[in-house]
């Protein structure tokens, strides 16, 4: 039979570095099997157990140990995950609007390939394919779980959501995909050196959110907690699709301007960007068979029409700007 | 020539320090029963781990009883220089104890 703790030492003695194993772990562990060895009393003998466990915890998660090995970008897919979840189930509590709902699943497919980039690393493909499919599965199970247990109990048989888990975990592995091919960069990542064109993208695309938010929040004065919730979500919904389109239409564009113009023309790349950036608002109305009802709401409004279309304006605008910028600066500008 | 600056000590280390001056060799459960829940089990290795990297305290795996199985445990004595740090820690707090009563 072997001692208790040996099992979790030798998982630890792969991660943590030696000299802490040596002097922090294996104490701790070697403690731990003393007093269950030296304890007659069985009751005794599980509460040392217990005791040397939580020691072994508060040594590992309080003092940091496993943050500072290689179980850094485990331990980070775990809390994105977590955290994910914990949005969509507050998404889920507070409203019925599918978009705002989901929306965690957006914010995280933004945020993802940064952590895991400044935090853990991550530079390629493989790899990022495999942390954010990770972080994307931990949303989905723990969210199903909670549908499933806390939500809607006895409702239906655990495996009646299992075709409902497959579709999202192939979305996620889709979207892990395309990310992992966006993002990765053989380049070294850590947060003096981050580089690359998305980071232009998402700094325009934050801005955009946060002008939203901000915009929303002061016009329509929510009386509690649903409608700053609503609006936040709504803003990182748009964000999301401002990221797709600033990929697949306007970043091409951009750059070839860029190539076309000058490399430090900011201004004009700024002008291009800012007139840009409000069409896709038009493509939604667009697609409705809204668009004239919605145009001639907007102009005679014009305050509405102002809010609506400034953050477009400024996130365009930004990204102009920093796609015209040297690298260097755009680092500087985004750090 | 630069000095190199005087070694600083935390209470905890003071304590632990004290401990081992006053009742020898110890193991860290021992320093932690000793020290009246001033020390955790979950903290006590971090700080005798400094310890033994600014040199206040060494460490040897302590005798085993027959048929005990499992890592060995250390055994926590405190160093020439550690227990200089300690006098001269001690002395301090003394001094500054005897003005704060005269002034």
């Amino acid at each position: 039979m072997t001692s208790p703790g040996s099992a979790l030492f030798a998982v630890l003695a792969r991660y943590v570095d030696a000299d802490r194993l040596e002097s922090i772990v294996a104490p701790t562990v070697a403690d731990l099997q003393y007093e269950v060895q030296h304890t007659g009393n069985p009751w005794r003998r599980r509460l040392a157990l217990a005791r040397g466990y939580v020691a072994l915890g508060r040594v590992l998660l309080w003092h940091g140990l496993l943050w500072r090995s290689s179980m850094r970008s485990a331990l980070t897919v775990v809390l994105l995950g977590v955290a994910g979840a914990a949005l969509l189930v507050e998404t889920f509590s507070v409203t019925t609007i599918g978009p705002a709902q989901i929306s965690p699943f957006f914010l995280m497919t933004v945020l993802t390939p940064l952590v895991m980039r400044l935090v853990a690393g991550v530079n390629t493909r493989r790899r990022m394919f495999v942390n954010c499919a990770a972080v994307g599965a931990v949303m989905s199970v723990v969210f199903f779980g909670w549908f499933a247990i806390v939500k809607n109990p006895g409702h239906s048989p655990w495996y009646a959501y299992l075709p409902g888990l497959l579709f999202v975990l192939g979305c996620v592995a889709l979207a892990s995909a395309i990310i992992a091919m966006v993002t990765a960069s053989p380049e070294p990542a850590d947060a003096r050196n981050v580089r690359g064109t998305l980071l232009d993208v998402i700094a325009s695309a934050a801005a955009f959110v946060m002008c939203y938010s901000l915009i929303g929040l002061l016009r329509h004065h929510p009386a509690g907690g649903f409608g700053v919730l609503a609006t936040v979500s709504w803003s990182v919904f748009l964000g999301f699709f401002f990221v797709l389109v600033a990929l697949v239409i306007y970043l091409p564009v951009l750059v070839l301007s860029r190539r076309a113009l000058h490399r430090r023309s900011r201004a004009p790349l700024a002008v291009v960007g800012a007139f840009l950036f409000p069409i896709p608002m038009l493509a939604f109305p667009l697609l409705q068979g809204r668009l004239d009802a919605i145009t001639r709401l907007l102009l005679h409004d014009p305050v509405a029409l102002a809010s609506a279309a400034f953050p477009y304006l400024l996130a365009g605008a930004l990204l102009g700007w920093l796609i015209a910028a040297p690298r260097h600066e755009v680092r500087r500008a985004v750090l | 020539m630069a000095q190199s600056p005087p070694p600083r000590l935390s209470d905890k280390e003071r304590l632990i320090l004290e401990l081992l001056v006053e009742h020898g060799d110890l193991y860290g459960l021992q320093l932690v029963a000793a020290s009246r829940r001033r020390l955790k089990r979950g903290s006590v290795y971090v700080t005798l781990s400094r310890m033994v990297e600014k040199g206040f305290v060494e460490s040897e795996p302590g005798p085993r009883a027959p048929g005990e199985t499992g890592l060995p445990r250390p055994l926590y004595r405190p160093t020439a220089l550690g227990k200089r740090v300690l006098r001269a820690w001690t002395t301090l707090a003394r001094a500054l104890a005897w003005n704060q009563e005269t002034s």
